[in-house]
């Protein structure tokens, strides 16, 4: 199912966290977005899910859907795993399949469930409470639950975040071929820009609210883009086709902060202006922006 | 493949069997411990009934003496049955509450369901108010009810207004409590001293005030607020699990927490109007309920709702018993039963909850 | 919206809260009530030691003085006379515990409403006040003492002298009580320098006492009663309550006695094993169907007393209980029944309702009247006590 966001804008209060964004992701494909901290990751992609009311549209082949709908196509897992409930892990997952679920339960579901679970190999979990794992088989928990919905997109904060560098590549894989088998649109939030580049058959960069740049990540995952968005001194490498990022040492102060301050006149003179006028969907604004 | 799947679903069940399994013993332990103790409760009384007579009493009435007949029909099995159906109310009421406000130290009267009762309950007993200008069995307990409903339609305007969080919520109900404390406070100032030790009085609580009439009236709002918290139990369960991730799951959490804050306001309302704010029970059952049975509001559910029947039975049965031919406050037999149980579950659970 | 909603919040607390205040104003200027006071070149120091222990250093006969409680028993003892001595009174307790008598009061005696009202002592109470009204004395129950520490000291600071009085029976030992009510009694005549006066009322109160002790003494027969208050209706009188001890001497048992405290809710199916021969019902016009007056000063028939008392027998397997059968079934007003030096009136009341045929010749009413006649400065009004089987 084709995700497309345009001219998606939001935010908390009077100050909008996301500025006229439009992207798409497609199915069969893996869509990472990455970006520093407070960029408005999170925010999208609760937009997407329908969690938040954003103006813009948020587009699901083609189609605007209400929220009680697209939360039966959509799987998202937040960023935040502290939970202290007395629920087995298989409760849990189960939860997963509520859509379907009644005060008896049928057996596909219990199907699912451990399928779900045997593929993520945390079987042996399957009767712990929730509150007793450790993080990160907590986070496995909710990535089992996502899956167990079967969605046609899925949306995932930080997935591997908690998890060891085995784990990490294990449910990365498993997503993949899950995407690719189920032809289900993924879209990750990672932070990790080895991974996403490994991973990610489109890469998405937000910065402050915006679109910095999208494509695949051989174009996208570059020196410069890492020392704007990132204010780091960064080495790209090549392994195999796949770009290799090697930090190096963050901007020094000076030069940081006038990047920064910048920005901020800038976006300030922005918003005087209702920004509406200046949004092109184009990428030129981006870099103008940023090079000013 | 075949084979795989097969296994899966093996596999599955069993799991699945392991992890209800203990679940369903529990239940039936305890509708079992239940059932024990509302016929010993049913058995006691200063009249010393022998067994024989109760039962022959309660299956062919007309088989017994005048007086043992009363002493069944009218005094003790209204009184029994109240305290394992209001029992039963403030355990679902507390499970509930502490379910939609996320808070583990939500009681039936976390937000000011009691106070409102309270001031209803002495604007008929100090100065004479009441919604019914009917003298009888129902004037104070429809005062009662009316304020308990209008506090709780309070919470519900603001939760609406504002969005229905847990913290507009607990905010907006400690406001009210607050509200009708302080007025309750003035009522009790001006009040004279019968009328100031009667509203004392019908605070503290007491199964004495039950009838047939208001136990029927309290069974059915019972049976129609538990069946639509059943038809919603897996939503609520999800809502333990954060608002984010229940939204995200398709549950309109908003929507299912106003709905469960109406249908948990009329079972408390109904109850504390009956036979006054009976504290503890609608704490200690879910806290219970939860400990034996985790979160799974299959189970969560009927277990809180009998973990209150337990508890306000145990304390009937006790408050007969402690000076023979008096009733004891129930109120206060409630945390004599509760508190050590409690206590007990307490020291040896090994899990973290909340 | 959001201010609209403050705004009904707003009002509701502010009417509520001036309803409260309705009867606070109207307050004379305590010092326009000032009598002229009477030589003072006769006045003595006394030393009195109340009825908490305290000694307490009095000039009498006292002018000004601010009344607590019993004002029954003071008129009793000083007369009309008396009643203007007063400069301040708790008033707040009349009104709010004994609204029928307030009302008589008012009625005979206007200016008393125009009093100060210093308030009920853990309640309302305002030491302020009544130091501001430079009393010769104040005159207290002993029940308030708990509760005036404080006030206490500071009154002794003021160089004001303030007594306790106690007429409440706190056992059924008779010389006791007989004790209590006689040194109250000759406090109040020491202080309005009315001994005489006090001797006789000390006199009548015992003698209206042995009426019944002399014929109950050694009573074998004790029929079972059991008292109920109406506001709440299963809560009757145990050990400490102050029935409890009017049953005894009257020659009777109370079934309730094994509730430990002054009262508690009983078993309705103990009452029904225990199947008492009398049941009384004591009231102040307050029923768990709310208020109504049955009973008291301004009440002239029996009709809505009777029409209360077969509501209150009206609950399960009533029917059979031998009171029931018998009719021997009664309400009393709660007033009259402990506190005041006319506390006999209850015991006579309870004698004869339990030994009809001992106290054939007992008329408690008429002599509750002969009090008052002889000396209360307003006569006896009003319905006190009402069974099933009067007229
Ligand atoms: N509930 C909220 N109310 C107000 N502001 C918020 C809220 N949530 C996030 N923000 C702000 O919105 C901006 C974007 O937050 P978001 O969580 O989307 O960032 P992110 O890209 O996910 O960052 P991270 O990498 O740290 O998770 C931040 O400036 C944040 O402070
Ligand atoms: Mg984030």
């Amino acid at each position: 199912m084709r995700v497309e966001v345009k001219n998606l804008w939001f935010g908390y209060n009077s100050t909008p966290v996301l500025k006229n964004i439009s992207i798409e992701a497609s199915p069969g494909k893996v869509t990472v977005i990455i970006g520093p901290n407070g960029a408005g990751k999170s925010t999208l992609l609760k937009c997407i899910a329908g969690l938040l009311k954003p103006s813009g549209r948020v587009l699901l082949n083609g189609k605007e859907f209400r929220r009680e709908h697209i939360s039966r196509l959509i799987s998202y897992i937040p960023q935040d795993h502290s939970i202290g409930v007395v629920l087995t892990v298989f409760e849990t997952v189960l939860l997963g399949r509520i859509n379907f679920l009644s005060w008896r339960i049928n057996k596909r579901d219990l199907e699912i469930v451990m399928r779900v679970l045997r593929e993520l190999r945390i079987e042996g979990l399957a009767s712990r409470y929730i509150s007793e794992l450790s993080g990160g088989q907590r986070q496995m928990v909710f990535i089992a639950q996502a899956l167990a919905r079967e969605p046609k997109v899925l949306l995932m904060d930080e997935p591997v975040s908690n998890l060891d560098i085995r784990h990490q590549l294990e449910i990365l894989n498993l997503i993949k071929k899950v995407t690719k088998d189920n032809t289900m649109t993924t879209i990750l939030v990672l932070h990790d820009l080895n991974l996403a580049a490994r991973y990610a058959d489109e890469l998405i960069v937000l910065r402050k609210g915006e679109v910095y740049n999208r494509g695949n990540p051989n174009s996208v995952l570059t020196e410069d883009m890492i020392r704007d968005v990132y204010g780091v001194h960064a080495k790209v490498g090549n392994d195999g086709g796949v770009p290799q990022v090697t930090p190096l040492k963050p901007l020094a102060n000076g030069e940081r902060l006038m990047e920064w301050e910048r920005t901020e006149k800038v976006n300030t003179w922005l918003q005087a202006a209702h920004l509406s006028t200046l949004c092109g969907k184009d990428n030129s604004r981006k870099k103008a922006n940023t090079r000013l | 493949m075949m084979g795989r799947e097969e296994s899966y679903h093996r596999n599955a069940v069993e799991i699945y069997r392991s992890v209800s399994g203990k679940k369903s013993i529990f239940l039936l332990l305890f509708t079992l411990a239940c059932l024990l103790v509302f016929i010993t409760d049913i058995s006691m009384g200063p009249a010393w009934l022998p067994i024989k007579t109760i039962f022959m009493g309660v299956f062919s009435p007309e088989s017994i003496d005048k007086t043992s007949r009363v002493i069944i029909w009218a005094i003790r099995l209204p009184t029994a049955i109240m305290a394992v159906v209001v029992g039963a109310a403030l355990g679902i009421a507390g499970v509930e509450m502490q379910t939609i406000l996320n808070n583990p130290l939500a009681s039936p009267y976390t937000l000011g369901v009691s106070a409102g009762a309270g001031f209803g309950a002495a604007l008929a007993l100090i100065l004479g108010v009441g919604i019914v200008p009917h003298e009888g069995e129902f004037f104070v307990p429809v005062n009662a009810f009316f304020f308990a409903l209008l506090t709780s339609m309070g919470i519900y305007l603001i939760a609406k207004i504002k969005g229905a969080t847990t913290e507009t919520m607990v905010l907006a109900g400690i406001a009210l409590l607050f509200l009708f404390h302080s007025m309750l406070a003035l009522l009790e100032y001006t009040a004279s001293e019968e009328a100031l030790q009667a509203i004392v009085f019908w605070l503290f609580g007491s199964l004495l005030k039950a009838t047939w009439r208001k136990v029927g009236i309290t069974f059915v709002v019972l049976l129609f607020v538990a069946l639509l918290l059943i038809k919603d139990a897996w939503r609520l369960t999800t809502l333990r699990l954060g608002d984010e991730r229940a939204k995200s799951l398709g549950v309109d959490v908003e929507k299912l927490r106003l709905k469960v804050l109406i249908l948990i306001s009329l079972l408390t309302a109904i109850a504390v109007c009956f036979v006054g704010t009976i504290g503890f029970v609608g704490l200690v059952g879910p806290h219970m309920a939860r400990m034996l049975v985790g979160e799974d509001q299959r189970y969560l559910l009927p277990m809180s709702a009998l973990g209150g029947a337990f508890i306000l039975s145990t304390a009937s049965l006790f408050s007969k018993i402690v000076v023979p031919g008096t009733i004891f406050p129930i109120g206060i037999i409630t945390s004599f039963v509760g508190v050590p149980f409690f206590m007990f579950l307490i020291l040896k659970r090994r899990r973290g909850f909340w | 919206m959001k201010k609209l909603i403050l705004l009904l919040v707003f009002l509701l607390i502010s009417s509520i809260l001036s309803a409260g205040c309705i009867g606070e104003k109207g307050t004379m200027n305590p010092t326009e009530n000032t009598h002229p006071s009477a030589v003072t070149s006769e006045k003595k120091s006394i030393v009195i030691t109340d009825l908490v222990g305290r000694e307490v250093m009095v000039k009498v006969p006292v002018e000004r003085v601010v009344l607590l409680y019993g004002l029954e028993d003071y008129a009793a003892v000083g007369g009309e006379d008396a009643l203007k001595r007063l400069v301040g009174i708790n008033a707040w307790r009349y009104k709010k515990y004994r609204p029928d008598w307030w009302q008589y009061w008012v009625r005979n005696y206007p200016e008393i409403k125009e009093l100060p009202d210093v308030g009920q002592p853990g309640k309302s109470f305002k030491a302020e006040e009544v130091i501001e009204l430079k009393p010769d004395v104040v005159i207290a129950d002993a029940s308030m003492y708990k509760y005036m520490q404080e006030d206490v000291k500071r009154f002794e600071k003021a160089g004001i002298p303030i007594v306790f009085t106690d007429y409440f029976p706190h056992s059924d030992n008779i010389d006791e009580l007989f004790e209590e009510a006689k040194r109250s009694t000759m406090i109040l005549g020491k202080l309005l320098g009315k001994e005489d006066r006090a001797q006789k009322l000390v006199q009548f109160f015992e003698d209206q006492f042995n009426i019944v002790l002399n014929r109950t003494e050694n009573i074998k027969n004790r029929p079972k009663v059991i008292v109920f208050a109406t506001w709440s209706q299963w809560r009757a009188y145990g050990k400490k309550g102050m029935y409890n001890f009017w049953i005894k001497l009257a020659g009777g048992r109370n079934i309730a006695e094994n509730i430990s405290g002054f009262s508690g809710d009983v078993n309705p199916e103990f009452v029904i094993r225990e199947n008492p021969d009398v049941i009384v019902f004591t009231c102040n016009n307050n029923f768990p169907s709310g208020q109504r007056v049955a009973i008291g000063y301004t009440v002239d028939n029996t009709s809505t007393a009777k029409k209360a008392l077969k509501e209150l027998i009206n609950r399960p397997g009533w029917q059979d209980l031998k009171a029931i059968q018998d009719r021997r079934v009664y309400l009393i007003h709660h007033g009259i029944s402990h506190g005041h030096i006319f506390e006999f009136v209850c015991l006579q009341y309870i004698a004869k309702w339990l030994h009809p045929e001992l106290f054939g010749d007992l008329n408690p009413e008429k002599n509750l009247k002969k009090f008052y006649d002889e000396f209360m400065p307003y006569p006896l009004k009003g319905i006190w006590a009402v069974g099933l089987k009067d007229p």
